[in-house]
């Protein structure tokens, strides 16, 4: 019987191999050589700049804290997430509910909503430059070269902004990122909804009908309920999105990750931006110190979320 | 409260709106559900009692008629207004919610001055959950329950908010059996507390007898009967519907009335008196109404003894049953005096139900016929009017139709592209389809009448003389002579004939689709003949017959007459609308029909072979629940 059993197990763990393997090289090790070099001083990814031994210690997690430019970055993404994760996740909701309850060009219109999920984020990102764009110290100074949106504005009597130009203030380009960043996680958000939304019985609406619920209290005590693992779904992985937000900003405002001319304090840098900026610099342990702080952010919050559905949400 | 429908009628467009095939899911249903009462709508999957239950409740509007709750008109309200609670088949319980806030839910929706304080709300939920004894699951959620549970809990949702009518959609079919015995006594029980008017619907016959005042007996949206449960029981007014009822299901012979003797086989085993016509007819016998009798005149071939305890079932076959096996329940006394391979049974007198063969109609005779009014006065004395179906009873060919009329399923591209083009080209021919229908509707009727002109030796000379008339006579000629013999029925007929046509719902006699529906809905008494059995073709010839019942009756004995009386029936058949042309063409087209009849017959036992076979497999648990009793 033992010997059958460990037989088994053999054969099992042989045909797990090549899995196990390509797990290993690559998601396994590089966890822990992300670990290493984090720890590591001045390590370039193959040797310590200028010679030397290596040294081990928590200077690269030291040093990347206290540098401006990746509390900003920090601050950056934490607050993109505040913003856009609830906003994207209410409209997705509305706009869900109402594709539900229209017959007659649902197709389309899912069709339409979908469309920004299967478009490049870089493309769709300099199209909103584009949108938001500006030349010269003023709109009306030289009114030909504004962007729809300043148009737009001035069209109804506004004036124009500065939105994502030299010289543009910081809440002007929050805002631009948000509405992209919204506009961008729709999509799937709706699908998700959009198929728990048909899988609930039309007889909880029918039993709410003849009791006289109105309208808005069926949608906060019946269809968000029933929808709250979707709900809680869409929630979080709009999270661990969010804090990996990185080609949005390149695509709005290039690779200088801000408007032309800010400081490293005004600018629109996320977390994954400064990891990246790191390894091009071959800061290594410097990038590895700020994944690992990353990881650490969006395990907690994960963790947070999962632990509110599970008191919320009803499965 | 008093609840009235009055012509409810139901139509289901067809989603694809290249094809007219609407569905009658409820057909000018009339029916008046005194107030208090328990009601059970009682019928086959499918024939519009839950769409019925549905207009009740507002969540359907009817497509024509009215519904009152007691003098006010509700048809045009919205669910939430009429004051009604509705129980869901799967119960429909909030699943995020407990017990107790599901009980809440529909108090706190309640606005304005009806509003309650919390304390009362709380009252209130307690007192519906105590009347159905759930208080101490107050506060677990629906999935942490029993179906009995969770089905108490719905009911004590719809009764918080005091409805004026309580509707219950199949409430037990998701309980097993126990638990279904159990909880039918407890909405007995609830309903009997509250004196509130309920609907009930169901499918299980069992079920609808033992706890309904009355019961209202549906087919494809139509109803057949209502009345008390046992008075239906005992005195079914159609073949439908004493099929319907009965576990054991009835048993069903073929047979023949002649001189006022009913013969089975070649066997006169009752006397039902004189003032009963001529006919062939059903021989339904309920399963108690056997008598062992070593010189009863009906000898079946024993196949075996189920032994019940306080009864025993002999199942034994005979060559006029049409069912498989025939089962008749005995006192276990009698045990003893089955022997040998023959049983030899004498027959109750009044648990033996004659039916018509065409109409399908119930021939009463000797006492039952006083019995019956009887009843009638009774119900009439308890405000509840005797409701039975008179039109044509409905048949069950609609899907043979829908095959015929519906396109055929699933063409590649090009199929559909061509089958376009060839509609662009021929759009005359569909006119002429639906005779191609009728006559595939036509087939399965025929057998029955060559079935019947073999049997009663009176119908013989019939068929031949029709041989020498039309063919469209000979079709018909069997069920001529039926109508000779039912001459009440026939004078009925007469003045309907010329009526039918324009009540028609408008739609219906525009479409081409529907011809046959139109046919069928139209037409008298006469046209029953036909009943199950769709036949427009037949119809028309039969509304033409029953016209010249008097002439018809002559032509059972001369030839030369039949032919003369020709001329009146396709008069007859002009006079009636557009559909009798159709018809007539039908008619002519029964010649190559009759060379199907004998696939047809085939196909038709099997069918009602594989129906009884459900009906023996359903036995079993009827048995048991009997013994849980």
């Amino acid at each position: 019987m033992a010997k059958t059993t460990t037989k088994n197990q053999w054969k099992a763990w042989l045909y797990l191999l090549p899995a196990l393997v390509i797990l290993a090289v690559f998601t396994i090790w590089p966890i822990i050589n992300t670990v290493r070099m984090s720890m590591l001083k001045n390590y370039n990814g193959l040797a310590v700049v200028g010679g030397g031994s290596f040294e081990f210690g928590f200077y690269n997690f030291k040093h990347v804290i206290e540098y401006d430019g990746f509390t900003n970055a920090l601050g950056n993404t934490l607050l993109l997430c505040v913003i856009t994760v609830p906003i994207s996740t209410m409209l997705a909701l509305l706009i869900a509910v109402a594709l539900n309850s229209i017959k007659f060009i649902r197709r389309a219109m899912q069709t339409i909503f979908f469309l920004p999920y299967v478009t490049n984020s870089i493309a769709i990102g300099m199209v909103f430059m584009a949108m938001f764009y500006q030349i010269g110290g003023s709109a009306t100074n030289a009114p030909d070269s504004v962007g729809i949106i300043n148009n737009i504005i001035e069209a109804f009597g506004g004036t124009a902004i500065n939105w994502v130009n030299m010289g543009s203030s910081k809440f002007a380009n929050m805002t631009v990122l948000v509405i992209y960043i919204v506009w961008n996680a729709l999509p799937f958000k709706i699908l998700v909804l959009l198929g728990g939304l048909q899988g609930v019985n039309k007889q909880y609406y029918d039993a709410a009908k003849i009791d006289g619920t109105s309208r808005f209290r069926t949608f906060w005590r019946i269809t968000v309920p029933l929808l709250s693992p979707m709900i809680a779904y869409v929630v979080i992985t709009g999270f661990i999105g969010g804090f990996k937000e990185y080609s949005s900003i390149v695509g709005i405002f290039g690779a200088t990750m801000g408007p032309t001319g800010t400081d490293a304090t005004n600018n629109m840098n996320t977390m994954v931006g400064y990891i990246y900026d790191s390894l091009k610099e071959n800061n290594q342990g410097g990038a590895s110190a700020a994944a690992l702080i990353l990881f650490a952010i969006i395990f907690v919050v994960t963790m947070i979320n999962m632990y509110v559905s599970k008191k919320k949400v009803h499965y | 409260m008093k609840v009235v429908l009055q012509n409810i009628t139901k139509i289901f467009a067809s989603r694809n709106k290249k094809v007219k095939d609407e569905v009658v899911a409820v057909n000018d249903f009339n029916l008046e559900i005194p107030d208090g009462k328990l009601v059970c709508l009682l019928g086959p999957s499918g024939c519009g009692k839950s769409t019925t239950l549905y207009m009740i409740s507002g969540l359907q509007e009817p497509s024509s008629g009215k519904i009152f709750f007691g003098d006010d008109d509700v048809t045009k309200l919205s669910p939430e207004n009429r004051g009604i609670g509705l129980v869901f088949q799967n119960y429909a319980l909030y699943p995020h919610m407990t017990v107790q806030q599901n009980i809440l839910f529909p108090l706190q929706n309640l606005k304005g001055e009806n509003k309650l304080s919390k304390e009362e709300m709380l009252t209130r939920a307690a007192e519906a959950a105590k009347l159905v004894q759930i208080e101490e699951y107050m506060d677990r959620k629906p999935s942490e329950l029993s179906g009995g549970q969770q089905q108490r809990v719905a009911i004590a949702r719809a009764l918080v908010k005091m409805p004026r009518v309580l509707l219950l959609d199949e409430p037990l079919s998701n309980l097993d059996a126990r638990l279904r015995l159990q909880t039918r006594e407890e909405i007995r029980r609830i309903q009997r507390r509250t004196q509130i008017t309920t609907i009930f619907v169901t499918h299980d016959q069992e079920e609808a007898m033992s706890i309904s005042d009355y019961i209202v007996i549906m087919k494809l949206g139509v109803i057949m009967q209502t009345g008390k449960p046992q008075w239906v029981y005992d005195d079914p007014a159609n073949l439908f519907v004493a099929k319907f009822l009965g576990a054991p299901p009835i048993n069903l012979f073929s047979g023949y009335v002649s001189g006022g003797k009913l013969y089975v086989g070649e066997e006169c085993v009752l006397d039902v008196g004189d003032e009963v016509e001529d006919q062939a007819v059903y021989v339904g016998i309920r399963p108690e109404g056997f008598i062992l009798d070593k010189n009863g005149k009906l000898s079946c071939t024993l196949s075996g003894v189920d032994v019940m305890g306080r009864d025993i079932s002999v199942v034994s076959t005979c060559e006029s049953s049409l069912n498989p096996v025939v089962r008749s329940i005995i006192s276990a006394d009698e045990m003893g005096n089955i022997g040998g391979e023959t049983v030899k049974f004498s027959l109750k007198k009044h648990k033996v139900l004659l039916f018509n063969k065409e109409t399908e109609r119930r021939v009463y005779f000797g006492e039952q016929l006083t019995a019956h009014e009887q009843m009638i006065a009774e119900m009439e004395a308890e405000g509840q009017g005797y409701v039975t179906h008179n039109g044509p009873l409905p048949r069950e060919a609609d899907d043979v139709d829908k095959k015929s009329t519906a396109p055929a399923p699933k063409k590649n591209i090009f199929g559909r592209a061509i089958d376009g083009i060839k509609g662009l080209f021929s759009k005359k021919k569909t006119t002429e389809q639906p005779v191609e229908n009728a006559e595939q509707a036509t087939e399965p009727e025929l057998p029955t009448d060559a079935t019947v002109a073999e049997q009663t030796p009176t119908s013989a000379p019939i068929a031949e003389n029709a041989e020498q008339t039309e063919t469209a006579v000979e079709a018909m000629a069997p069920s001529a002579q039926s109508a000779a013999n039912e001459p009440m029925a026939a004078t009925d007929a007469a003045p309907e004939v010329q009526s039918a046509p324009e009540p028609e719902q408008p739609e219906q006699a525009a479409t081409v689709a529907e011809g046959e529906h139109t046919t069928e809905a139209q037409p008298a008494e006469a046209t029953e003949a036909e009943a199950e059995k769709p036949a427009p073709a037949k119809k028309s010839t039969s509304t033409t017959t029953t016209k010249k019942t008097t002439a018809a009756k002559k032509t059972t004995t001369t030839a030369g007459k039949s032919t003369a009386t020709k001329k009146p029936a396709t008069t007859a058949a002009k006079k009636s609308t557009s559909t009798t042309a159709k018809t007539t063409t039908a008619a002519k087209k029964s010649t190559t029909t009759t060379t199907t009849a004998k696939k047809t017959t085939t196909t038709k036992k099997s069918t009602t072979t594989a129906k009884k076979s459900t009906a023996t497999t359903k036995k079993p648990t009827a048995a048991k629940t009997s013994k849980e009793d």
